[in-house]
Protein backbone atom coordinates (compact mmCIF):
# COMPACT_ATOMS: atom_id res chain seq x y z
CA UNK A 1 0.00 0.00 0.00
CA UNK A 2 1.43 3.19 -1.05
CA UNK A 3 0.95 7.26 -0.18
CA UNK A 4 1.80 9.68 -2.32
CA UNK A 5 1.48 13.12 -0.93
CA UNK A 6 2.96 16.42 -1.34
CA UNK A 7 6.05 16.99 0.43
CA UNK A 8 4.86 20.19 2.71
CA UNK A 9 5.03 19.94 6.26
CA UNK A 10 0.70 20.21 6.07
CA UNK A 11 1.28 16.36 4.80
CA UNK A 12 3.40 15.03 7.63
CA UNK A 13 -0.31 14.16 9.94
CA UNK A 14 -1.51 12.33 6.90
CA UNK A 15 1.49 10.38 6.81
CA UNK A 16 1.40 9.47 10.37
CA UNK A 17 -1.98 8.43 10.46
CA UNK A 18 -1.26 6.74 7.00
CA UNK A 19 1.39 4.15 8.72
CA UNK A 20 -0.01 4.07 11.95
CA UNK A 21 -3.51 3.05 10.74
CA UNK A 22 -1.57 0.05 8.71
CA UNK A 23 0.95 -0.63 11.94
CA UNK A 24 -2.02 -1.42 14.03
CA UNK A 25 -4.10 -4.18 12.07
CA UNK A 26 -0.73 -5.98 12.03
CA UNK A 27 -0.70 -5.89 15.79
CA UNK A 28 1.95 -3.42 17.25
CA UNK A 29 1.71 -2.72 21.21
CA UNK A 30 1.21 1.14 21.79
CA UNK A 31 4.62 1.53 22.87
CA UNK A 32 6.13 0.06 19.28
CA UNK A 33 3.27 2.04 17.23
CA UNK A 34 4.42 5.41 19.42
CA UNK A 35 7.67 4.66 17.83
CA UNK A 36 7.29 3.68 14.21
CA UNK A 37 5.20 7.00 14.23
CA UNK A 38 8.10 9.00 15.56
CA UNK A 39 10.59 7.54 12.96
CA UNK A 40 8.38 7.72 9.73
CA UNK A 41 7.45 11.68 10.62
CA UNK A 42 11.19 11.68 11.01
CA UNK A 43 11.95 10.39 7.76
CA UNK A 44 9.20 12.99 5.87
CA UNK A 45 10.46 15.77 7.81
CA UNK A 46 14.04 15.16 6.78
CA UNK A 47 13.11 15.73 3.43
CA UNK A 48 10.65 18.03 3.79
CA UNK A 49 12.92 20.57 5.45
CA UNK A 50 16.61 19.65 4.35
CA UNK A 51 15.85 18.84 0.74
CA UNK A 52 12.99 19.90 -0.67
CA UNK A 53 13.13 23.14 1.26
CA UNK A 54 16.66 23.95 0.50
CA UNK A 55 16.98 22.93 -3.10
CA UNK A 56 15.36 24.96 -5.85
CA UNK A 57 16.86 22.92 -8.51
CA UNK A 58 13.97 20.17 -7.73
CA UNK A 59 11.14 20.85 -9.71
CA UNK A 60 7.66 20.91 -8.28
CA UNK A 61 5.90 17.87 -9.76
CA UNK A 62 8.97 16.24 -8.16
CA UNK A 63 8.74 17.52 -4.69
CA UNK A 64 6.56 14.87 -3.49
CA UNK A 65 6.57 11.68 -1.06
CA UNK A 66 6.19 8.14 -1.12
CA UNK A 67 5.19 6.08 1.73
CA UNK A 68 4.99 2.84 0.93
CA UNK A 69 3.95 -0.15 4.21
CA UNK A 70 3.89 -4.14 3.76
CA UNK A 71 3.50 -6.64 6.39
CA UNK A 72 6.89 -8.54 6.48
CA UNK A 73 7.56 -11.94 8.93
CA UNK A 74 6.64 -10.90 11.87
CA UNK A 75 6.78 -6.90 11.47
CA UNK A 76 6.54 -3.97 9.41
CA UNK A 77 8.63 -2.41 6.25
CA UNK A 78 7.83 1.36 5.77
CA UNK A 79 10.05 2.68 2.60
CA UNK A 80 9.84 6.35 2.47
CA UNK A 81 11.08 7.63 -0.79
CA UNK A 82 11.87 10.91 -2.23
CA UNK A 83 13.12 12.35 -5.54
CA UNK A 84 15.77 14.99 -3.99
CA UNK A 85 19.48 14.64 -4.25
CA UNK A 86 21.02 11.61 -2.43
CA UNK A 87 20.99 12.13 1.64
CA UNK A 88 22.24 8.89 3.28
CA UNK A 89 20.62 9.28 7.36
CA UNK A 90 22.14 5.79 7.62
CA UNK A 91 25.58 6.87 7.75
CA UNK A 92 25.23 9.86 9.76
CA UNK A 93 26.25 9.01 13.38
CA UNK A 94 24.42 9.27 16.11
CA UNK A 95 24.87 12.75 18.21
CA UNK A 96 26.02 12.75 21.92
CA UNK A 97 23.05 13.37 23.15
CA UNK A 98 24.09 15.07 26.94
CA UNK A 99 26.16 17.66 24.80
CA UNK A 100 24.07 18.12 21.98
CA UNK A 101 21.19 19.73 24.37
CA UNK A 102 24.05 21.56 26.20
CA UNK A 103 25.16 23.07 23.13
CA UNK A 104 21.79 24.12 22.64
CA UNK A 105 21.49 22.05 19.01
CA UNK A 106 18.50 21.07 17.81
CA UNK A 107 19.12 19.37 15.12
CA UNK A 108 20.69 15.20 14.71
CA UNK A 109 17.37 14.50 17.06
CA UNK A 110 15.40 12.89 13.95
CA UNK A 111 18.03 10.67 12.41
CA UNK A 112 18.47 9.93 16.14
CA UNK A 113 14.92 9.04 16.66
CA UNK A 114 14.86 7.17 13.23
CA UNK A 115 18.09 5.15 14.04
CA UNK A 116 16.79 4.24 17.85
CA UNK A 117 12.89 3.94 17.40
CA UNK A 118 13.71 0.98 14.60
CA UNK A 119 14.63 -2.11 14.03
CA UNK A 120 16.25 -2.26 10.94
CA UNK A 121 17.28 0.77 8.53
CA UNK A 122 18.98 0.74 5.23
CA UNK A 123 19.24 3.87 2.30
CA UNK A 124 19.19 3.64 -1.34
CA UNK A 125 19.73 6.34 -3.66
CA UNK A 126 18.46 5.44 -7.76
CA UNK A 127 20.36 8.35 -9.68
CA UNK A 128 17.98 10.40 -11.77
CA UNK A 129 15.59 9.31 -9.45
CA UNK A 130 15.95 9.99 -5.27
CA UNK A 131 16.74 8.59 -2.28
CA UNK A 132 14.70 5.51 -0.48
CA UNK A 133 14.73 4.90 3.21
CA UNK A 134 13.47 1.52 4.13
CA UNK A 135 12.63 0.82 7.80
CA UNK A 136 11.82 -2.17 9.56
CA UNK A 137 10.24 -2.85 13.14
CA UNK A 138 9.51 -6.20 14.08
CA UNK A 139 6.47 -6.86 16.71
CA UNK B 1 -2.85 21.80 17.18
CA UNK B 2 -4.04 24.24 19.36
CA UNK B 3 -2.28 26.68 22.36
CA UNK B 4 -4.44 28.60 24.85
CA UNK B 5 -2.88 30.80 26.81
CA UNK B 6 -3.56 31.73 30.48
CA UNK B 7 -1.68 34.02 33.15
CA UNK B 8 -0.68 33.42 36.88
CA UNK B 9 0.74 36.14 38.63
CA UNK B 10 3.96 36.63 36.33
CA UNK B 11 3.70 33.24 34.72
CA UNK B 12 2.08 32.36 31.25
CA UNK B 13 0.79 29.11 30.70
CA UNK B 14 0.74 27.70 27.82
CA UNK B 15 -1.93 24.82 27.14
CA UNK B 16 -1.25 22.87 23.99
CA UNK B 17 -3.50 20.79 22.46
CA UNK B 18 -2.53 18.17 19.62
CA UNK B 19 0.36 16.80 18.08
CA UNK B 20 3.43 19.16 17.61
CA UNK B 21 5.56 18.67 14.20
CA UNK B 22 7.64 20.48 11.81
CA UNK B 23 4.34 22.24 10.52
CA UNK B 24 3.07 23.41 13.61
CA UNK B 25 6.25 23.75 15.99
CA UNK B 26 7.22 27.58 14.67
CA UNK B 27 4.03 28.53 16.08
CA UNK B 28 4.77 27.79 19.69
CA UNK B 29 7.75 29.55 18.97
CA UNK B 30 6.23 32.72 17.55
CA UNK B 31 4.17 32.47 20.95
CA UNK B 32 7.00 32.65 23.67
CA UNK B 33 8.60 35.43 21.37
CA UNK B 34 5.13 37.64 21.35
CA UNK B 35 5.46 37.23 25.39
CA UNK B 36 9.50 38.15 25.46
CA UNK B 37 8.77 40.85 23.45
CA UNK B 38 5.72 41.62 25.85
CA UNK B 39 8.38 41.37 28.94
CA UNK B 40 6.79 38.00 29.92
CA UNK B 41 10.03 35.77 30.78
CA UNK B 42 8.08 32.91 32.94
CA UNK B 43 6.33 30.33 30.83
CA UNK B 44 4.87 27.02 31.65
CA UNK B 45 3.61 24.79 28.81
CA UNK B 46 1.50 22.36 29.42
CA UNK B 47 1.61 19.07 27.60
CA UNK B 48 -0.88 17.46 29.09
CA UNK B 49 -3.17 16.63 26.20
CA UNK B 50 -0.36 16.77 23.51
CA UNK B 51 -0.60 13.55 22.19
CA UNK B 52 2.59 13.09 19.96
CA UNK B 53 5.90 15.19 19.13
CA UNK B 54 8.46 15.37 16.84
CA UNK B 55 12.34 15.89 16.75
CA UNK B 56 11.08 19.36 15.21
CA UNK B 57 8.67 20.72 18.72
CA UNK B 58 11.63 19.37 20.79
CA UNK B 59 14.05 21.67 18.84
CA UNK B 60 11.59 24.63 19.16
CA UNK B 61 11.46 24.30 22.80
CA UNK B 62 14.96 23.74 23.33
CA UNK B 63 15.89 27.27 21.62
CA UNK B 64 12.67 28.73 23.25
CA UNK B 65 14.34 27.58 26.87
CA UNK B 66 17.57 28.86 25.99
CA UNK B 67 16.50 32.36 24.63
CA UNK B 68 14.12 32.77 27.77
CA UNK B 69 17.59 31.89 29.65
CA UNK B 70 19.19 34.37 28.18
CA UNK B 71 17.15 37.18 29.50
CA UNK B 72 16.69 35.82 32.80
CA UNK B 73 13.55 33.92 32.24
CA UNK B 74 12.36 30.20 32.20
CA UNK B 75 10.24 27.30 30.60
CA UNK B 76 9.05 24.46 32.51
CA UNK B 77 6.91 21.67 31.29
CA UNK B 78 4.12 20.20 33.27
CA UNK B 79 2.33 16.35 32.52
CA UNK B 80 4.85 15.05 30.40
CA UNK B 81 3.10 11.70 29.59
CA UNK B 82 3.14 8.71 28.02
CA UNK B 83 5.06 8.66 24.48
CA UNK B 84 5.95 12.02 25.27
CA UNK B 85 7.78 11.27 28.09
CA UNK B 86 9.76 8.50 25.76
CA UNK B 87 11.04 10.46 23.57
CA UNK B 88 12.12 13.10 26.03
CA UNK B 89 13.48 9.89 27.91
CA UNK B 90 15.46 8.60 24.66
CA UNK B 91 16.39 12.24 24.02
CA UNK B 92 17.91 12.38 27.22
CA UNK B 93 15.82 15.52 27.41
CA UNK B 94 14.20 15.20 31.07
CA UNK B 95 17.69 16.45 33.01
CA UNK B 96 17.64 19.07 30.49
CA UNK B 97 14.50 20.09 30.76
CA UNK B 98 12.42 21.68 34.23
CA UNK B 99 9.43 18.88 34.01
CA UNK B 100 6.30 19.43 36.45
CA UNK B 101 3.59 16.52 37.56
CA UNK B 102 1.86 19.62 38.09
CA UNK B 103 0.86 23.37 37.22
CA UNK B 104 1.05 23.98 41.22
CA UNK B 105 4.38 22.33 41.48
CA UNK B 106 6.10 24.35 38.17
CA UNK B 107 4.18 27.65 39.40
CA UNK B 108 6.04 27.12 43.24
CA UNK B 109 9.15 26.74 41.04
CA UNK B 110 8.98 29.71 39.86
CA UNK B 111 7.79 31.51 43.61
CA UNK B 112 11.25 29.78 44.83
Amino acid sequence: MTLRIAGVTDSLSRIREFVLSFAKEQGFSEEKLGEIEMAVDEAATNVIRHSYAEDPEIPDDNRVLEIEVKGIEKGIEVVVSDFGKAFNPVGVPLPDLERHTTARKTHGLGIFSMKVFMDEMAHEFIPGIGNRIIMRKFL
Amino acid sequence: MEINRRESGDVVIFDINGEIDLYNAPEIKEKIKEEMNNGKVNIIINLDKVSYIDSSGIGVLISSLSNLKKVGGALKLINVYASVRKVFELTKLTSFFEIHDSEDDALAAFNN
